[in-house]
């Protein structure tokens, strides 16, 4: 049952679900229901720049229920903490291994952190690109941006700047 | 003096619009212009005002933004005066408040450099720099449809 978040507005309270790791460790999460999904659709942002044939967005509006972690690692049911500490726990948690990018493809996920190794970012990859002249492939990748829409993009075109990704795959069913 | 009202720019809607994290916003929004014009048009102290001026919790994505930008203008600001300040702000109400509100305190905390012992003769040294973040291709450029 998700439980109520105290700090959080009496009319629309965030809450936090029980949500944990193949090894069984707590993913501390939250459910942001305090500012409807209709009020994050009506910002008035420059996204609009990002578009075929790099960028596809899978609805008009986003939804704040949930984060980009909340779609990689919690099946879109809640906002999953996205700090270093968090992540990382759940990548050696459920068993997952880093590739390199030679080696990636559909299903692995990425993870993107900034000049500082802050993790800001992460999806999964859906299809390696082929490019004319590149002896690679290129990862497209399903993601969530924040509170906004889903999309599925070309793995740099998207409104995360200085980010490097990393690439993993879930390579041991016990962790 | 004529009083400019102060929106969120399109690009600081952006930012808190795709967050996944208070550091995002906190390094994002040190860029913005308008958190940029905030800063130099105010003193610490109207930034701290025009929080006690504000309902303690935002009712709008908009107002969220706002406090987002004001809290990000004043760690801009001397840091004796944000360390002075940032106490009494309601960084409870709204997410990511207290998080970046430390960031900024991390990030302001004056430092003082003390050095002890007698004068070193000075060495000719050689330094050089290196880059230690992964190039990546444009490949967009060479996209295949």
């Amino acid at each position: 049952m998700a439980e109520i978040v105290t700090d959080s507005s009496p009319q629309n309270p965030n809450t936090q679900i029980p949500l944990y790791t193949r090894r069984g460790n707590k993913i501390d999460n939250i459910q942001g229901w305090e500012l409807s999904h209709f009020q994050w659709s009506q910002l008035k942002t420059n996204l609009n720049r990002f578009g075929p044939p790099f960028v596809k967005f899978l609805s008009k509006d986003g939804c704040p229920v949930y984060n980009c972690h909340g779609l990689t690692f919690g099946s879109r049911r809640t906002s999953v903490e996205a700090t270093n500490l968090m992540i990382n726990r759940i990548l050696d948690d459920d068993g997952f291994d880093e590739v390199t990018m030679k080696e990636v493809q559909e299903g692995d996920v990425i993870i993107y952190a900034d000049e500082d190794g802050e993790i800001q970012h992460s999806g999964i990859v859906v299809e390696m690109m082929e490019f004319a002249g590149f002896d690679a492939s290129i990862p497209r990748v399903w993601s969530k941006w924040g509170h906004g829409q889903e999309t599925v993009h070309h793995f740099q075109s998207m409104p995360y700047k200085n980010v490097t990704p990393k690439y993993y795959r879930m390579r041991r069913w016990k962790p | 003096m004529e009083t400019i009202k102060i929106s969120p720019s399109p690009n600081a809607n952006e930012v808190v619009l795709v967050a996944n994290t208070p550091s995002f916003i906190f390094k994002r929004l040190r860029e913005d212009t308008v958190v940029r014009y905030i800063a130099d048009t105010h003193s610490s102290d109207d930034i701290a005002k025009w929080f006690s001026d504000h309902p303690e919790k935002p009712e709008s994505v908009e107002e969220l933004v706002l406090r987002y930008m004001y809290l990000v203008a004043l760690s801009m600001k001397d840091a004796k005066d944000y360390s002075r300040l940032i106490g009494n702000l309601p960084l409870g109400s709204f997410q990511w408040g207290r998080e970046i509100g430390e960031l900024a305190a991390a990030r302001t905390r004056p430092v003082t450099v003390i050095s002890i012992g007698p004068p070193t003769p000075k060495r000719a040294t050689i330094s050089s720099t290196s880059s230690t973040g992964i190039f990546l291709p444009d490949f967009q450029s060479r996209w295949v449809k």
